[in-house]
């Protein structure tokens, strides 16, 4: 079994480092209370859209938050709460050849690290 | 040259890091007129296009994402494109400035903004880095596809911005009458989704781009970002900064001091004894020059911001410290005004409006001060070399060093202490940190020489006004009434600030102040450092070396725990005017600054009779 035959879906606040995603929805977060269109739409703005793919390249300190997410050749840094906002399915075998210090554990298959898009 | 009365006016509006202020400054020659708007407390950057037949004024709107807006910054920038601000004449033409390296999201505000069928043009920015990146940009076809004049600027050479000029003299000829904004900005005319695939569509046409950004930047971000090395390499920084402020700028101080002193020698020769020559020697020179000595500091200081900054590390840092501030109620947004009230709380105060979420905003403001500003240094310097013995602890460390260390301490745990109150008094919804850490680029010697010069031109207008009615004011209060004919002792005993600082003495007696150093207190509320030469002139000390003399019979008139008393006091009191003044202005809010003064005095009054009464157990 090279990749799995169906995609692992996830938030974006459950990736590991180096892993991609692809968007699939943004759900609501009740955090944010009455402000939770507006940070739906901002992120929206921001580019992080259903079809988008989105790479993880940093976690903070303490409690792995923020998150530092490339998007679109942007990048942005997004606290937990938003970043669980964000649905998608993880994109096997997108880790970036050139992140020296990116995490060396398998993210979904041991074997799926040579494909690229 | 004709010079219109009325000129052409022009609004840059952009993403924030797109490069819009170099352009800016690069087409002004960096001559900024800072004002506000009416009513709002963020910056309104004007300024003349240098070398056009028609007078252009350019304005530099704050950097949005949208004009759906997130923050007040934002706010402002949408306002003044559709022309909601009372007083402020909408602008007749809009230049769309998006970074050429990031095209994907500056295109997308472009695209929003034309739909407001305003006249505008797009400068596509730094378009010298797009090209060692390998983006390939095919102008005319952008152009075509977009519908909007498009040009390539490059703000960091002479002649990067000469056809946009060109185009701008174009367009104030002919003052272009057409205008059909769509004034009501109601529902979106195409949803997010819509315009981006519109915009890939484009892209997907008239650009090449490698697919990941470029090598160099993602290593420097493996490390910057990282949770053990960035933090190091931030900790590294901050140590570095700091010791440069207080290592660099002391020959610099020195000399300031020494042209202060001998500004006041020559008014006191050249002049006639007496009240002017006083006025002049002791309440202008000596006020305002107590001020200046600290823009080698604050130059310092707002050098290695303003690097950083341009270097896009500074976003780095706010990421990495964002989880532990928000454990205060603030976020990586806050560090960088607090990091710039380490030199004064002016600026800190000022840089606050970038903070999106108005309760951060607040408590952002109301600790600032509790950071260790270099005014008040000179305080601290001549208690602990007059209290506190030279000697090393555990072999390394020097007490005096320590001692000071501890007073910075103070201030910093304090302020999160405070915040962390203050966020616990409020249950309310999260604001989203949501903030674009841009790419990294070598910092730009003019830019960063443009920004230091504004802002120092900010202090030294601040000097000019606020500090020296203030000095005039408290040369007053310290002057008359006159000691009578056969006074013996200083004349500053008879004059008002005298009879106010015995009045006051008793309310200070639980923390050990005597009434010389009540008297000291008021002066200092112009500056803080003011308290060293209010002392000097009530404990009539004077001569070659005022501050080991002065520091001699500091020893011998008061005791150790009072020392430490105030020190404690000067840690948290707000003796300084023109921080309250500030508040009040950016919080427009009385109640807020009168908040702020009370808590902040309150709080200096308890820590102080805290720290006497203990030390007086203990010594």
């Amino acid at each position: 079994m090279n990749s799995p035959s169906v995609p692992l879906s996830l938030r974006l606040d459950q990736c590991r480092k180096g892993a991609c995603l692809r968007i699939t929805e943004l759900i609501p977060q009740p955090l944010f209370g009455a402000q939770d269109d507006r940070v739906a739409l901002r992120l929206r703005e921001l580019g992080f859209l259903p079809g988008t793919i989105v790479k993880v390249i940093g976690v903070g300190f303490l409690g792995r938050d923020p998150l530092a997410i490339l998007v679109n050749g942007s990048k942005f840094a997004l606290r937990r709460a938003e970043a669980a906002k964000i649905k998608g399915e993880i994109v096997p075998g997108l880790l970036s050849s050139h992140d020296p210090l990116a995490s060396r554990e398998p993210l979904v298959s041991p074997t799926a690290g040579e494909a690229r898009q | 040259m004709t010079l219109a009365a009325e000129p052409f006016r022009v609004a840059l509006v952009g993403n924030p890091n797109c490069g819009k202020t170099s352009l800016f400054n690069r087409l002004t020659n960096a001559k900024a007129k800072v004002a506000n708007y009416p009513g709002v407390t963020v910056e309104r950057r004007s300024g003349f296009v240098t070398g056009l037949d028609h007078a252009v004024e350019l304005l530099d709107l704050p950097g949005t994402y949208s004009l759906f807006v997130a923050s007040p910054d934002e706010q402002v920038a949408r306002d003044v494109i559709l022309g909601d601000v009372a007083g402020e004449p909408k602008p007749q033409l809009l230049i769309a400035v998006v970074d050429a390296t990031n095209l994907h999201l500056g295109l997308r505000l472009a695209m929003e903004l034309k739909s407001l069928n305003r006249p505008m043009v797009l400068a596509l920015n730094q378009a010298d880095a797009a090209e060692r990146q390998g983006i390939k940009i095919d102008i005319a076809g952008l152009e075509e596809d977009l519908g909007i004049p498009t040009l390539e600027t490059v703000a960091i050479r002479h002649n990067g911005v000469t056809a946009l000029q060109n185009v701008l003299a174009e367009y104030a000829r002919q003052a272009y009458a057409s205008d059909n904004q769509l004034l009501s900005l109601g529902e979106r005319p195409e949803s997010v989704e819509a315009l981006y695939a519109r915009i890939d569509d484009i892209m997907a046409r008239r650009v090449q781009q490698p697919i990941e950004p470029p090598v160099w930047q993602s290593r420097l971000d493996a490390i910057a970002l990282h949770p053990v090395l960035g933090l190091a390499l931030l900790l590294g920084t901050l140590l570095m900064i700091f010791q440069a402020v207080f290592a660099w700028a002391t020959p610099i101080v020195e000399l300031i001091e020494g042209g202060v002193e001998l500004l006041e020698a020559g008014a006191e020769t050249l002049l006639p004894e007496g009240i002017l020559q006083d006025f002049i020697a002791q309440g202008l020179i000596a006020g305002v020059g107590g001020v200046i000595v600290f823009l080698p500091q604050i130059i310092i200081l707002f050098l290695f911001i303003l690097l950083l900054e341009d270097s896009g590390y500074l976003t780095r840092a706010a990421f990495l410290l964002d989880r532990l501030m928000r454990g205060l109620g603030l976020s990586g947004r806050s560090f960088i005004p607090l990091l710039s009230s380490f030199a004064c709380a002016v600026p800190g105060i000022m840089a606050t409006r970038t903070v999106p979420d108005p309760r951060e905003r607040f408590v952002t403001i109301m600790v600032a001060p509790l950071m260790t500003c270099s005014a008040r240094l000179p305080v601290y310097a001549l208690i602990i070399a007059a209290f506190i013995p030279q000697q090393q602890v555990w072999g390394i460390f020097n007490l005096q060093g320590l001692t000071l260390f501890a007073l910075y301490f103070a201030g910093i745990v304090s302020a999160a202490l405070i915040a962390w109150i203050m966020r616990r008094r409020q249950g309310r919804d999260e604001y989203p940190l949501l903030l674009e850490l841009p790419s990294y680029r070598w910092p730009m010697l003019y830019q960063v020489l443009m920004g230091l010069r504004e802002r120092v031109w900010i202090f030294i207008r601040r000097v000019g006004t606020i500090i020296l009615s203030l000095s005039i004011v408290l040369w007053f209060l310290s002057t008359y009434p006159a000691p009578p004919e056969d006074a013996v002792r200083p004349a500053i005993e008879y004059s008002f600030a005298g009879q106010l600082g015995m009045w006051m003495q008793p309310l200070f007696a639980p923390l050990g102040f005597n009434w010389q150093m009540c008297i000291a207190l008021i002066p200092a509320m112009a500056a803080r450092e003011v308290a060293v030469s209010a002392l000097a002139t009530v404990y009539a000390v004077g001569g070659e070396s005022v501050d080991a003399a002065l520091g001699a019979s500091l020893a011998a008139s008061w005791s150790l725990p009072v020392a430490l008393a105030y020190l404690a006091w000067f840690v948290y009191a707000p003796q300084c005017i023109s921080t309250i003044a500030v508040v009040k202005r950016e919080t427009n809010s009385l109640s807020a600054t009168l908040f702020f003064t009370v808590y902040l005095f309150a709080l200096a009054y308890l820590v102080t009779w805290a720290t006497f009464q203990l030390a007086s157990l203990l010594f």
